[in-house]
């Protein structure tokens, strides 16, 4: 399997394509822009897209999705049944599917908007805004943030801390340095800097 | 439409075998079926891996976390996919290097010149940085939060989308780099130089990092 980091230029983050040694079938996750270059990584690794994988149905999320799938017979996976007027395989917390010879699982990480999922394959994990290096996603209000945290804590940091944590922005990471490091997920409350103590 | 990949991008294969122990949660060290901590001979292991490092110039798939690496020349070496996890370096000369996703969480690196280096989306969340210099580095989408960095230089580097969240800066200087979306949020900073940098194009607030 390989794994290749796209980073738009355009939005700032990062879209992923997974894929076998040898072309054939491929995976893009979160395709926020599609632009020449990634189309140029898609074709010289001779791979064709027949699986998208979406994190979260944002706008961010689809710019580039629209422009794929005029290029690419693919599927897309969320865990919405329709984004927009795009038609997507509704994945739920738990499915298992196997995808250009990769087996996904989904997570529902719920407490933000309900409706993100994070995917793992092997020892990545492909969370999109939701957990990235040193931060998480941005919540409503502090009862949203409450539920987001917990969550990613049960759910995310009960992995192996080898498990690499793939997001849309900014640099990778690990679980085992997001439980020890992170400073929003190091406190029951769920940060050592939040506001009020500033 | 070309069937050559284009330039700037390199494949990653993070999938490892795992430790031939069945509680082990580790990845097997390479050389072993084991992890370096249940392999039989972790000495001889070590051995075999500062001379692996040696005897090529370009690395992939390589799982030498918590291995220990002094007085080595890899200037010019290239890695990618490669786990130094908990390893320790003292005076290996990187110099010139190309890493990609590479991850060397929670190592020390002590006396290690990185100068000239590309370094891209790589982890070094939790290491301890002594005397290391990272001057003229492309450093981008690099993971350095939680770093413990004493004495190191990053001068006219490009640290774009970089972050030292959370980490302990003391005698560092970053002069004359690009600091555009770097964030220092929650990082204590002692005797840190920006001079000539973009440092108002960093981020500092520790409420910037707040869900």
């Amino acid at each position: 399997m390989k794994l290749f980091v796209h980073f738009s230029v355009s939005i700032f983050e990062n879209t992923y394509l997974v894929g076998p040694d040898r072309g054939g079938e491929a995976i893009l996750v979160d395709p926020g822009m599609m632009d020449i270059q990634l189309l140029k990584l898609i074709e010289g690794e001779r791979y064709q897209i027949r699986s998208i994988l979406l994190t979260h149905a944002n706008q961010d999320r689809l710019r580039g999705v629209k422009t794929l799938l005029k290029i690419y017979d693919a599927q897309l996976y969320s865990n919405r049944p329709r984004i927009y007027d795009c038609e997507c395989h509704k994945l739920s917390d738990g499915d298992r599917i196997t995808l250009a010879g990769l087996t996904v699982e989904a997570m529902d990480v719920s407490g933000r908007a309900g409706d993100s999922l994070v995917y793992r394959m092997g020892d990545l994990l492909f969370t999109g805004d939701l957990l990235g290096a040193g931060r998480v996603a941005k919540s409503l209000n502090p009862y949203a943030r409450s539920l987001l945290v917990s969550s990613i804590k049960e759910r995310v940091l009960a992995l192996e801390d080898r498990v690499a944590i793939l997001p849309a922005y900014g640099p990778p990471t690990t679980v085992g340095v997001e439980r020890a490091i992170n400073p929003l997920l190091s406190e029951p409350q769920g940060g050592l800097y939040r506001r009020e103590d500033a | 439409m070309s069937n050559e990949r284009p330039s700037g991008y390199r494949e990653a294969m993070l999938s490892f075998a795992k430790c031939a122990i069945p509680s082990c949660p580790e990845h097997a060290a390479t050389g072993s079926d084991r992890c370096l901590r249940h392999s039989d001979s972790p000495e001889e292991l070590k051995r075999e891996a500062a001379s692996l490092l040696s005897r090529t110039r370009e690395h992939e798939r390589l799982n030498l976390s918590g291995m220990s690496f002094s007085g080595l020349d890899l200037s010019g070496h290239q890695f990618a996919s490669c786990l130094f996890s908990r390893a320790a370096f003292q005076a290996v000369n990187l110099r010139g290097c190309s890493l990609h996703l590479c991850f060397f969480d929670f190592a020390e690196l002590t006396d290690c010149p990185f100068d000239g280096s590309k370094i891209m989306y790589t982890v070094f969340a939790g290491a301890r940085i002594a005397r290391c210099d990272f001057s003229g580095c492309d450093l981008l989408h690099a993971n350095l939060n939680g770093v413990d960095c004493l004495e190191t230089k990053f001068d006219d580097s490009d640290l774009y989308f970089s972050r030292f969240i959370a980490s302990r800066l003391t005698a560092v200087s970053f002069v004359d780099c690009n600091l555009k979306k770097v964030y220092f949020s929650a990082a204590i900073l002692n005797q840190v130089s920006f001079k000539y940098s973009n440092y108002e194009e960093a981020e500092f607030k520790e409420d910037s990092i707040l869900p």
